[in-house]
């Protein structure tokens, strides 16, 4: 099964992330978790401080279904 | 001997019109260090309480720190701090650049100016030399041209300039100081008191070497910096993005994105303001600061319809989401034009946009109306009217009377219930930085001596459970991560801890983006750096009671002004729930809020009845003679 990661702002757009890219549609093993997708696909799951997944929030450990739909955002940013 | 640091403070009478040089010992700069800290013994020391800001009476303090000219990356800030017109109680703003570093070349560690003058003057250090030169000439030019007048007549363009245009002449509350054209000192309106002091400009020159300890142990240091913070990744976004890179889109997705004068958390437009597109249209160059190579700084040009000269650099996140989303506006052009304006001017951008978002909001309820305006159709996504605005608060012209006055003031005169419009606290405008998703910005907007002041104390993103900076803080004893929008217990011990850390950089002279946690230079080695800088048998432990005891220091200033418990506050607005974005319908719990408070002021020695520092607390901090200060203000609430 597949699902799509959508990495945004920093994580698209900077080369040293992997990207820029709009995103990435993974084959989903069962029971993978949203983390060990990232790292399949070059986003460190410790810089995403926001797993969106069909627009919820959802932890680094939301184990991935068919046609999930998820934005990852870093939000390293602040003072 | 001392090392690190020259021995010297500069003192200016501009009353009457003569200079004085004060020397310390290492207990001094041990106890002190430099930044906040010295600034807010000066005031304690040398001042009575309740002074009028615009007075003679205030001081104006520009202090470096002992990391500064060390060549450690991000060792080259200075602070300017005095009783602040925009709030009335302590004041202080940050800046970068070349001038800290220059300030200790040409002789003294920091500059304390009291008094005032009768005619504009500027001040001309020299390799130590000191002179009081007239600046009638320069009265009412803007940063661009002061920087070029004063570099042509004293024959060299390598002279650093900190200058006021005409905010800071006006006296506009929120006025700022601006180095070298692209680097604020932004907050607390400390261009108006240079202002009021008939203070033009200070500019320095100097090739003195301050002795440093162990030189060798510095460059070890600033070599493995450089090797290493490429493959860091905060290091590197800032690197590649400046703030206006990682912030905008992310804050939005977040649903935290200050929108519409902190009405939504997420903008239709963020898009159009985010970093991506300024990279792609208006993107220069990347700027820095004396001997960092992160270069986080960003120079924006455009060639119309809004002319942006890149002489004044380019907007940072701040700048972007106070011109930007706050004030409901979608063209970027304009954002970066209204950058170069204040930088031009004098004016924080943050507080500036803040007012003007205020302005929309009291125009789009009725409380301004076309009149009060003079015919300025002031709603939210009106980029004309907000360039318009900027122009006229710095020449306090029309509503820009008005509105210079800060959007406290400002709504106290409007009346009709704008005070809720006005999203300040101690009346200093909050940064672009969401109470209501970020927990610690209700503390650190409540908290700050100086107002609601993003820098008080890292954010909380990076320090959530499984985040990339927990690690990071275990050197200070925190373990775990907390969750962002947490106001719990756990939140109020991180937040005092990470607190003391962004202090410890501000009393040093060095800067948030290179060290502490979360970044690459970690906090003992910031230590190690102290150590080789000034011979000091130093250690971490030292080093953060430093932090610690400049947030009590800034806080008996703010005593002896008049605050209180009472004073720290949050807008209203933070206890209603969020109309838009992720967070929609989040607000924050006020039960919770005071619980924090009551753990915070425990944990930092404070009464909790009133927010002032104990005796017991001044003493352990070896500030015990402030104590009497604070005596008469002990009862009040």
């Amino acid at each position: 099964m597949t699902a799509t990661l959508r990495p945004m702002g920093v994580l698209r757009t900077l080369a040293w992330t992997g990207g820029p890219r709009e995103r990435t549609t993974v084959t989903v093993q069962h029971g993978q978790s949203i983390e060990s997708a990232c790292r399949e696909v070059g986003v460190r799951p410790d810089l995403v401080a926001l797993f969106l997944v069909n627009g919820r929030p959802e932890s680094g450990g939301y184990v991935l279904q068919a046609g999930d739909d998820v934005k990852l955002v870093a939000l390293v940013g602040g003072g | 001997m001392l090392y690190g640091v020259t021995g010297k403070i500069l003192k200016v009478d501009l009353d009457q019109q003569r200079t004085s040089v004060e020397e310390h010992d290492e207990a001094f700069y041990r106890t002190y260090g430099g930044g906040g800290c010295l600034a807010s013994y000066y005031l304690l020391k040398e001042r009575p309480a309740k002074i009028e800001p615009l007075s003679p009476d205030n001081l104006l303090v520009f202090a470096s720190g002992p990391l500064v000219g060390t060549g450690i990356p991000g060792g080259n800030r200075f602070s300017v701090a005095a009783i602040s017109p925009l709030t009335g109680c302590y004041g202080e703003a940050e800046a970068g650049g070349w001038w800290s570093p220059e300030l200790k070349k040409a002789g003294y560690d920091a500059i304390i100016v009291e008094g005032a003058a009768e005619k504009p003057v500027y001040l001309w250090i020299d390799e130590g030399t000191v002179r009081i030169r007239d600046a009638a000439h320069l009265w009412g030019k803007d940063t661009g041209e002061t920087q070029d007048i004063i570099r042509c007549e004293l024959g060299s363009r390598s002279v650093r300039v900190a200058a006021i245009g005409p905010g800071g002449e006006n006296l506009v509350r929120f006025a700022c100081v601006v180095n070298n054209l692209r680097h604020t000192n932004g907050r607390s309106g400390m261009g108006a008191v240079m202002g009021s002091k008939n203070l033009k400009a200070i500019a320095l020159h100097g090739r003195q070497q301050v002795p440093m300890k162990d030189r060798e142990a510095l460059i070890r240091i600033r070599r493995w910096y450089a090797e290493n913070f490429m493959d860091h990744p905060v290091e590197r976004v800032l690197h590649d993005g400046g703030t206006i890179g990682w912030d905008v889109t992310e804050l939005d997705e977040a649903g935290i994105l200050p929108t519409r004068n902190f009405h939504s958390g997420s903008f239709e437009h963020a898009d159009a303001i985010c970093g991506e597109t300024f990279h792609r249209d208006f993107f220069v160059e990347a700027d820095g600061c004396w001997a960092c190579p992160v270069r986080c700084k960003r120079v924006a040009r455009s060639q119309g319809p809004d002319v942006v000269d890149p002489r004044y650099g380019g907007p940072e996140y701040e700048t972007a989401g106070a011109f930007g989303s706050l004030c409901g506006v979608s063209n970027l052009e304009a954002v970066c034009k209204a950058h170069e304006l204040c930088n031009k001017y004098t004016l924080d951008t943050i507080s500036t946009g803040s007012t003007i978002a205020f302005a929309m909001e009291c125009f789009e309820n009725g409380l301004l109306t076309h009149e009060d305006t003079g015919g300025l159709e002031l709603r939210f996504g009106n980029d004309r009217a907000m360039l318009q605005l900027i122009q006229q608060i710095a020449t306090r012209e029309g509503i820009g009377d008005l509105l210079a006055e800060g959007s406290r003031r400002a709504a106290q005169q409007i009346g009709g219930g704008s005070e809720r419009f006005a999203m300040q606290t101690k009346g200093q405008e909050m940064a672009m930085h969401e109470p209501r998703g970020k927990a610690s910005l209700a503390l650190a907007y409540a908290l700050s001596s100086s107002g609601a002041n993003h820098t008080e104390a890292p954010h909380d993103f990076l320090f959530q459970p499984g985040a990339f900076g927990v690690g990071d803080m275990a050197e200070l004893g925190i373990l775990e991560g907390v969750a962002a929008q947490y106001l719990g217990p756990e939140k109020v011990r991180q937040f005092a801890y990470m607190q003391m850390t962004w202090q410890v950089f501000n009393t040093l002279g060095m800067c948030i983006f290179t060290a502490g946690p979360g970044k690459l230079l970690k906090m003992s080695q910031v230590a190690q750096a102290l150590a080789a800088a000034t011979g000091w048998d130093t250690s971490l432990w030292e080093v953060m009671k430093l932090g610690e005891r400049t947030i009590t220091a800034k806080r008996a200033v703010s005593v002896r002004q008049g605050i209180s418990r009472s004073d720290d506050r949050l807008p209203e607005r933070m206890f209603e729930p969020l109309e838009g974005g992720l967070l929609k319908g989040k607000a924050l719990d006020r039960a919770e809020f005071e619980r924090a408070l009551d753990l915070y002021y425990d944990a930092l020695g404070w009464d909790p009845r009133t927010g002032v520092p104990t005796p017991g607390k001044l003493n352990e901090l070896g500030l015990g003679w402030a104590s009497p200060l604070l005596d008469q203000f002990r009862g009040r609430e």
